[in-house]
């Protein structure tokens, strides 16, 4: 079980260089990934949730996209004050944002067209209230869309994976962010959670349907997209 | 806090809806304030214009350590 109030403080520890962080961490490829996550969610006209939106940068993607209003939620006010200051800077003025705890959301039963979330589900205490508090906030016929880090394949690019993952990324991220502790705890991050088929698998449970996977980043990262079922009569 | 998200909010605990009280605002922002929850009682303060709507305890352990 994760402890979230120090993931809270530790996303608000390095919430001034994290962007910088991630092209670093990413080789450059988190744009990209993010832009990939946004289209997936179809954000065209609609009322768009991003759970855990650090400093807004899939929240942006998705106003850049169509989104009629996003909404912005963290458990980090440092975080959203970057994104506030962020989407304000880029004249987006149709983003709010909300301190929040992705397993207590502050919203109704099937509010959003769409909910998003980049490189969260590895910090949540429980991961699977988790997916169902988003499901729950959906409406029938929304998309969930989650960008992660996955188990890497088999093989060389594994193995190089694993090497730069565990042994590289921490000490380099450490001394970058003046946060040693705080990348220490990011590849710990990943033991543990479920690779892309049990993630497709656990979606399906908690009662969503045409779950899809593509993999992205040599198969190092994962955008699960699946659909709240549209409504059948009482329930 | 844009006023309109007065539409989508609930109480993250019981998921009723919320009553504004605003002490500060600016056009259709409101800087200052709190959001009640009828059904619970629970006050959930909006500061700097974010509404913090964690649940009470993250709250209140996020205030200790502040304060």
């Amino acid at each position: 079980m994760k402890e979230p109030k120090g993931i809270s403080r530790m996303f608000g520890r390095i919430a001034r260089r994290y962007d910088r962080l991630n092209r670093i961490m990413s080789l450059g490829m988190d744009g990209r990934w993010r832009q990939q996550a946004a289209a997936s969610a179809k954000p065209d006209a609609s009322l768009a949730l991003d759970i855990g939106t650090g400093t807004g940068d899939l929240a942006l993607e998705l106003t850049k996209r169509g989104a009629r209003q996003i909404v912005g939620a963290d458990f980090s006010l440092e975080m959203l004050a970057a994104a506030r200051a962020k989407l304000a800077a880029k004249d987006v003025l149709n983003a709010s944002w909300t301190l929040a705890d992705a397993l207590h959301l502050p919203f109704p039963d099937g509010t959003f067209d769409c909910v998003t979330n980049a490189f969260v589900l590895r910090n949540l205490a429980d991961l699977r209230s988790g997916l169902a508090e988003m499901a729950r906030v959906l409406q029938p016929g929304g998309r969930l869309v989650c960008l992660d880090m996955t188990q890497p394949p088999p093989g060389i690019v594994g193995t190089l994976y694993k090497l730069y993952f565990y042994r590289l990324l921490p000490p380099i991220a450490g001394v970058l962010s003046g946060d040693r502790a705080a990348y220490r705890y990011l590849p710990n991050s990943l033991v543990g959670f479920p690779d892309s088929a049990a993630l497709a698998e656990l979606l399906a449970e908690i009662g969503l349907v045409e779950v899809e996977v593509r993999k992205v980043g040599g198969g190092t990262v994962a955008i699960h997209t699946a659909v709240k079922p549209p409504a059948r009569g009482p329930t | 806090m844009r006023k309109d998200l007065m539409d989508i909010l609930a109480c993250p605990m019981c998921k009723s809806e919320l009553e504004l009280k605003i002490d500060e605002e600016e056009g259709d922002e409101v800087i200052k304030g709190s959001l009640t929850c009828a059904k619970c009682s629970e006050v959930y303060p909006i500061d700097d214009g974010i509404p913090n709507l964690l649940p009470p305890d993250l709250r209140k352990a996020a205030e200790a350590k502040s304060s």
